[in-house]
């Protein structure tokens, strides 16, 4: 393959890239577009950066889950309020 | 992840579902154990949704009420949590409408964003670790809502695909673009955090 036509592949290979990071990671792409952008990434630096800190960023999301526990009890305290509200509403629905 | 499919599940005899059917049934000690058992994870949600934690606690109490009030309707066609999952975040958009300026809470309430550092880490690289999350809790927060939520459902809090597009209404396309956008803009941030900690470092060495 001559220099031209192998810089318009990479060129056409990049811009296919670019949208399908995520499905990349994901596992979510065809065996045979999984295999095209490991391909492309091979050769690419900015695709190998970009997938490189996409991982590094899905590895800390989950560290950022919220968890209530017992110095901040939420669902006793939510269980209580529903539950006394819950009463009240029906309470008064008896007495009509 | 810890919850997933299992989230339901998670050290339950009893299933989510069939719970639900005594509670459709007017069991009300039926109820409360599924609002024990889903009252965290939905406050996490709608922490991450609203930024705030009183709005996130009042929009999780009326979530809950509003289960109750149309448990009738809940025919175990999705599962329980993904049922209650729209109806909690349904809520904090109505309340986010009330609001007078009608938009998000816009401030992350950072005292109750709970900081997990590693211990067996250095001060100096517990200090670091947590300018990352809060860069990080800034970048998920400036996100557009709709990109926002595809991310705190399926990136932070675990659940798969279809149970993320399940409490969305989005179709799978939809909901995997939404959240690739969403990965992308807060990586963007993230590198520019960092690009601005390597040249300090540099200025500071220099």
């Amino acid at each position: 393959m001559t220099i031209g036509w192998r810089r318009l592949r990479d060129e056409r290979d990049h811009r296919w890239a670019r949208p399908r990071y995520s499905a990349y990671i994901d596992g979510d792409l065809t065996r045979r577009q999984q295999r095209r952008l490991y391909r492309h990434q091979g050769i690419c630096p900015e695709c190998r950066r970009m997938i490189a800190s996409l991982r590094t960023l899905l590895a800390a999301l989950p560290s950022l889950q919220v968890c209530p526990g017992w110095d901040d009890p939420v669902a006793d305290r939510t269980a209580e309020a529903v539950m006394r509200r819950i009463e009240a509403e029906e309470g008064s629905r008896g007495e009509h | 992840m810890a919850f997933g499919s299992g989230r339901q599940a998670t050290g339950h005899l009893t299933s989510d579902e069939a719970v639900a059917e005594q509670a459709r049934g007017g069991d009300r000690a039926a109820f409360e154990e599924l609002v024990r058992r889903h009252a965290d994870r939905l406050y996490a949600v709608l922490l991450r949704y609203t930024g705030d934690a009183e709005e996130a606690e009042e929009a999780t109490q009326e979530a809950f009420l509003r289960a109750w009030r149309r448990i009738e309707g809940f025919e175990g066609r999705s599962q329980f949590f993904t049922w209650l999952y729209r109806i909690g975040i349904n809520e904090a958009k109505r309340r986010a409408e009330r609001r007078p300026g009608g938009g998000r809470v816009a401030a992350a309430d950072e005292g109750r964003i709970e900081r997990v550092a590693d211990e067996r880490a250095g001060p100096r690289q517990q200090a670091e670790q947590a300018e990352l999350r809060e860069v990080l809790e800034k970048a998920i927060l400036d996100l557009p809502e709709s990109y926002r939520l595809p991310l705190v459902l399926r990136d932070i809090e675990g659940l798969s695909t279809s149970e993320a597009t399940d409490v969305m209404e989005l179709k799978e396309a939809a909901f995997k673009s939404r959240l690739h956008r969403a990965r992308m803009i807060v990586r963007e941030a993230v590198d520019r955090y960092l690009a601005g900690g390597e040249s300090d470092s540099k200025s500071k060495g220099s």
